[in-house]
C-alpha cells in the first residue's frame, strides 16, 4: 500500500475519531502529484500554503480549468461557465467530514465523491436548486450553509431581530421612566426654594466674574 | 413648568436625582422589594440562560449528524459481492428480514476497533450483518476480514462510494438498522461500542423483530 505509514500515524493519533480530514493526506498526495503544479505542490503538502497558491492562481488567472482537473482528476475538463457555477454551488454546501470546510475547498475524499455527483448531476441537466435537493435528501440540512425557513429555524432566522426588537424596548422604557422622574422631581421644589437657589447662583456667577476681574 | 404632583414618585433607583434641596423635604417612599429583587435576578437568569445554552452546545457532538433518512426506505442498489464479484447483492433481498449494515473499510482504523463487537453479534446470530465495503480495494478488504474475522452473511462492495451517498454515508463505521419492510430504522455513526450495542442496538433489533 503506498505511503500507508503515513496513514497509520494519523490514525493512530485520533484512533476513536472518525475519517477526520487529514487521513486523506493519502489522496492529497495522489492529487499533487496529479496536479498540473506537482513540482511546487508535491513536497510542500501543508493545507493553508496549497489553499494559498490554489486562491492565487484562480484569482490572478481565472483559468479555473486548471484547478478542476485538480479537484476531480477523473472527469473530462468542463466549460469555463459549468465550472464557475458548480465552484459557487459548492462554497454552498457543507463537506460532513471537515465540517467548517465548503465542498469547494475540502481535501476530504468523500467532499471529492460529492463534486463529482454534483459534476454528473449538472452534467445531466439538473439546476442548482435540484442539486441541492439531492444532497439534502441524503445528508439532511446540515449540509446546506444557508438553513432553510422552517419551524425548526424559526429561531434562528428572528432570534436576532427578537432580541434587538426586546433591547429597544427596555432602553425606551428605561429612558421614558427616568425623563417622567425628571420631570416630576423639578416641580417639587417651592418658589421661594428656585428664587433662594437662583440668587445663589447669580451671586456665585458675579463672584467669578469678580475674581476674573482681580486677575 | 406646571407642578401638579406635590408627592415625589416612588424612589427605587440609586441614581435617580435628588428629590428635595433641604432636608426638611418629603423622604423618598422605601423602594419596593418586588422590584429590586426583579432588578437583581433578570440579569443574572439571562446569563445562567447563556451559560445553560453554551453548555449544552459544548457537549453536543458536532460529528454526530442526524441522519435524513431515518423512517425512509432503504436505497435501492445493487453491488457486486466482495467474496465472489459474479454475484450481486441488493437490500431487496433482505425483504422480511431484520438486519444490519455496517459501512467499513480497510483503511478505517475506527473499524478494527468496532470489529470485536460485530463478531460478538455475528456469533449471538441475532440477524444478518451486511457488511459494506467503501471505497476499499477487494483484495485489501478480504485480507483485513481474513485477519480479523468476517461476521458479514453477506459483504458488498462500493468502490467509488455512489451507493454511499445515497445512504448519506460521511465516515467510517457507519451502521444502519433495517427493518422487516426495508425501512431504516436507526443509524449509528461512528464505531459502535460494547455498550452501545448492549444497551441500544441489540434491544432495538429484538423489538424489530418481533413486529
Amino acid at each position: 500500500m503506498e505511503s500507508a505509514g503515513v496513514v497509520n500515524n494519523v490514525d493512530s493519533a485520533d484512533i476513536l475519531n472518525l475519517t477526520s480530514c487529514h487521513i486523506n493526506l493519502k489522496h492529497k498526495q495522489r492529487r499533487a502529484q496529479q496536479s498540473i503544479y506537482a513540482p511546487i505542490a508535491a513536497p510542500v503538502l501543508e493545507r493553508s500554503f496549497m489553499k494559498l497558491v490554489f486562491s492565487l492562481l484562480f484569482a490572478c488567472t481565472f483559468s479555473a480549468n486548471l484547478f478542476a482537473q485538480t479537484a476531480t482528476p477523473a472527469m473530462p475538463p468542463m466549460p469555463l461557465d459549468l465550472e464557475l457555477r458548480l465552484k459557487k454551488l459548492e462554497t454552498e454546501l457543507r463537506c460532513l467530514v471537515c465540517q467548517n470546510q465548503t465542498l469547494a475547498e475540502s481535501p476530504a475524499g468523500l467532499a471529492g465523491d460529492l463534486r463529482r455527483e454534483i459534476r454528473l448531476l449538472a452534467d445531466s441537466g439538473k439546476s442548482n436548486e435540484e442539486i441541492k435537493e439531492f444532497l439534502r435528501v441524503r445528508y439532511g440540512d446540515f449540509v446546506l450553509y444557508n438553513p432553510p425557513m422552517s419551524s425548526k429555524t424559526y429561531l434562528l432566522w428572528f432570534g436576532p431581530f427578537a432580541l434587538l426588537a426586546g433591547g429597544a424596548a427596555i432602553a425606551f422604557l428605561m429612558a421614558r421612566q427616568r425623563r417622567l422622574k425628571l420631570g416630576v422631581a423639578q416641580p417639587s421644589i417651592s418658589e421661594a426654594e428656585q428664587k433662594r437657589a437662583d440668587a445663589l447662583l447669580k451671586g456665585d456667577d458675579e463672584k467669578k466674574r469678580g475674581d476674573n476681574k482681580k486677575r | 413648568m406646571a407642578g401638579t404632583t406635590t408627592n415625589p414618585p416612588a424612589n427605587d433607583s440609586p441614581y435617580a436625582t435628588p428629590t428635595a434641596l433641604e432636608p426638611s423635604a418629603p423622604k423618598p417612599s422605601p423602594p419596593n422589594t418586588l422590584t429590586k429583587i426583579w432588578r437583581y435576578f433578570l440579569p443574572l437568569a439571562i446569563f445562567a440562560g447563556l451559560v445553560w445554552f453554551l453548555y449544552k452546545g459544548l457537549s453536543l457532538n458536532p460529528r454526530e449528524v442526524p441522519s435524513a433518512l431515518i423512517n425512509k426506505p432503504a436505497p435501492e442498489f445493487k453491488l457486486a459481492l466482495l467474496h465472489d464479484s459474479e454475484k450481486s447483492f441488493s437490500p431487496a433481498d433482505m425483504k422480511g428480514q431484520v438486519w444490519l449494515m455496517n459501512v467499513w473499510g480497510s483503511w478505517c482504523v475506527s473499524c478494527r476497533y468496532e470489529h470485536p463487537v460485530l463478531n460478538e453479534l455475528a456469533k449471538q446470530q441475532l440477524v444478518p450483518i451486511v457488511g459494506f465495503n467503501w471505497k476499499d480495494q477487494p483484495e485489501d478488504a478480504r485480507g483485513w476480514l481474513k485477519k480479523f474475522g468476517d461476521p458479514y452473511a453477506k459483504s458488498v462492495m462500493d468502490r467509488d462510494g455512489r451507493v454511499a451517498i445515497d445512504f448519506g454515508v460521511y465516515g467510517a463505521p457507519e451502521t444502519f438498522v433495517i427493518d422487516k419492510a426495508g425501512t431504516i430504522r436507526y443509524k449509528h455513526t461512528g464505531p459502535i461500542s460494547p455498550d452501545d450495542m448492549k444497551n441500544i442496538i441489540v434491544p432495538l433489533l429484538q423489538d424489530l423483530k418481533k413486529t
